[in-house]
């Protein structure tokens, strides 16, 4: 995932209007927050409506934003509470199957085309829903939304050792997925170390 | 199909992304202009939390939740004036009856008196007036008591209605508080059991005068107040403690040598029925549910009513009896002997052991299998194992405590029973067949 090379927040004064501020974030930000909606929702519809949730609510509350945080991440952050809320609401627990995977729209080409490795993309994103809610918010974030392990500990109100600790752990889940004629093989990728 | 773990966080860092339909940007942007977005100011902590813990799932839950509580409450609340009122007004009622009484004797004397002389008495004439005066307003209290009678016994049905009308929830926290009440009055009486044991160790096994006595072993004076007890509240500190702050009755007060007689009631919950015994034990619920097993002798209270329990079917592990009652306690005698044989059913009734198979060991020590007697049939596990509750310190071999266990934790019994050390020697008694 490109990353979007941000410009330095300043902090809003209370009760300032700034409404080109939030025109800038949705400009920035919309397509990233409305694939991550659409990865843990699985429907469009819901995830255009989840990501006007969240625009919403960063337009309630932008002026506590005191730009300690990155805008990406503390846009994230609100983006995962909205599809908490949303999955609690009526009881919904997602489940992506292979066949979602595959049928995902993007205007990329598939991963499983360009690195050969279709049978790969098909397990390791399957695996990924399988994983635990924490592990798999923390793979969502950092590696498919591509913030860093700084945004993603913010995003999730969690420490940055916790966000390791947990990528370390869906890794090895993952590998172990992947390769389960190995089942004792454990992921440390150099980025992690 | 090989991966190393960057070919799979490369894999990850791949992961298609679904691209937004073309409008969503100028929805977005149309709702920030139009003003359809603003929301009211809400920190990043709310902004964060769940709409339902914000808006619905907060104070509507709980609400809901106490609602009923506060109704009851405050029915029984209204219920308690009303009948302090009535005792009041039936108090008032008697005096003024003998009043009534005096004043109708007096009327009459007063009233030959003045048959026979022209000339009345002014004062006597004044109490008359005024003994009529009382009996009017004693009528008046009447009407009022039968009606304060009536709108007590309309509250009473309310409170019973309202009672069974409480969310399941809600009477699950009630049964789970008395629960807790209960077993808080259990600690309680072991407290106050083993600071009276202390005290007697200390003074030539004689037992403490009053409470007063043990203020240096008992930790605080709030121990002295059953949880259930509404109606005391808990003395701050040994300074301002008085009689009211003791729901207890303490029934075999010193002096004297009490701890040779097991059966003799030390301490007595009236709510409960609890009845801390002189040897330290607790027996949960006796005086209210089997009055029938108090025996008073001498002054004293004595729990020899109680028909002595059954033994366990052969070759099983459950007992048939309710005892309730349960301590790990110690067992063992001589070498060899059989577990049952270190402890007389007596001592194993009172200390509400359930002894197992096995024998003694060299050291004295024994397997004991220690139970949760008060419910019958006995609690299991998923693998079928006893379940108990052990609320009382555990101990090594070499007599000291080793750890404790909390109250309500339920601790499954390991297979062959526990191993606990004798803590007094009892006599060798072989097992009924």
């Amino acid at each position: 995932m490109k990353r979007i090379a941000e410009a330095p927040e300043p902090a809003l004064r209370r009760g300032d209007p700034e409404p080109r501020r939030i025109e800038r974030w949705i400009e920035d930000h919309h397509a990233r927050i409305y694939a991550y909606l659409r990865r843990r929702t699985g429907r469009d519809s819901e995830a255009v409506e989840l990501t006007q949730q969240t625009f919403t609510r960063a337009w309630g509350a932008q002026d506590r934003f005191e730009g300690r945080s990155s805008v990406s991440s503390w846009l994230h952050g609100i983006a995962h509470h909205v599809w908490l809320d949303w999955r609690r609401k009526d009881g919904r627990f997602e489940s992506r199957s292979e066949a979602w995977w595959e049928q995902i729209p993007s205007g990329a080409a598939s991963p499983a085309d360009a690195l050969s490795q279709m049978d790969s993309a098909g397990v390791v994103y399957s695996a990924v829903e399988q994983l635990e809610d924490d592990l798999r918010d923390t793979v969502h974030l950092h590696y498919y939304q591509g913030l860093t392990l700084a945004e993603t500990a913010d995003a999730l109100t969690i420490a940055t050792s916790t966000v390791k600790y947990r990528l370390r752990e869906a890794l090895t889940r993952l590998q172990r997925a992947v390769n389960p004629q190995n089942p004792r093989s454990s992921a440390t990728p150099s980025s992690l170390v | 199909m090989e991966l190393n773990p960057d070919s799979l966080e490369a894999l990850l860092r791949r992961a298609p992304a679904p691209r937004p339909p073309a409008d969503l940007k100028a929805k977005l942007l149309r709702g920030v202009r139009e003003g359809a977005a603003p929301v009211p100011s809400v920190t990043r902590a709310a902004v964060h939390a769940p709409v339902s813990d914000r808006a619905e799932g907060g104070w509507r839950r709980w609400l809901l939740l106490f609602l009923p509580a506060g109704m009851v409450a405050a029915l029984a609340t209204v219920a308690v004036v009303q009948k302090d009122q009535i005792r009041d007004l039936r108090t008032e009622l008697q005096a003024l009856a003998s009043a009534e009484v005096q004043a109708t004797a007096f009327e009459a004397s007063s009233g030959a008196e003045n048959g026979r002389s022209a000339t009345g008495l002014p004062d006597e004439r004044r109490e008359i007036i005024r003994l009529r005066e009382l009996l009017a307003k004693l009528k008046e209290d009447a009407a009022t008591v039968a009606r304060l009678e009536a709108e007590n016994a309309r509250l009473k049905q309310a409170v019973a209605a309202a009672r069974t009308s409480l969310p399941p929830e809600f009477k699950e926290l009630e049964d789970g508080k008395d629960r807790a009440n209960r077993i808080m009055c259990v600690n309680n009486l072991k407290q106050m059991g083993l600071a009276v044991r202390i005290f007697a160790t200390d003074n030539g096994d004689e037992f403490p005068p009053d409470i007063l006595a043990m203020k240096d072993l008992i930790t605080t004076p709030k121990m002295l107040v059953c949880p259930s007890d509404t109606a005391r509240s808990a003395a701050e500190s040994w300074e301002t403690y008085s009689a009211a702050n003791l729901s207890y009755e303490f029934l075999s007060p010193g002096p004297g040598k009490y701890e040779a007689e097991p059966s003799r009631i030390l301490f007595r919950c009236p709510i409960h029925g609890h009845v801390g015994m002189c040897d330290g034990s607790v027996q949960m619920g006796i005086a209210k549910e089997h009055p029938e097993w108090l025996v008073s002798r001498n002054g004293a209270l004595y729990l020899e009513g109680r028909p002595e329990p059954t033994s366990a079917p052969a070759g099983g592990n459950r007992p048939t009896t309710v005892v309730p009652e349960r301590r790990l306690m110690s067992a063992g005698g001589k070498a060899g002997a059989p577990v049952t044989g270190g402890m007389s059913e007596e001592l194993a009734r009172r200390y509400g052991l359930f002894t197992g198979s096995g024998t003694t060991q060299a050291d004295g020590r024994g397997a004991v299998q220690v139970l949760d007697l008060r419910s019958s049939p006995l609690p299991v596990d998923a693998q079928g194992n006893p379940i108990t509750v052990v609320p009382l310190p555990v101990i090594d071999a070499d007599g000291n405590v080793v750890g404790e266990v909390d109250p309500g934790t339920f601790v499954p019994v390991p297979e062959g029973g526990a191993e606990v050390l004798v803590e007094e020697p009892v006599e060798t008694v072989e097992p009924k067949p």
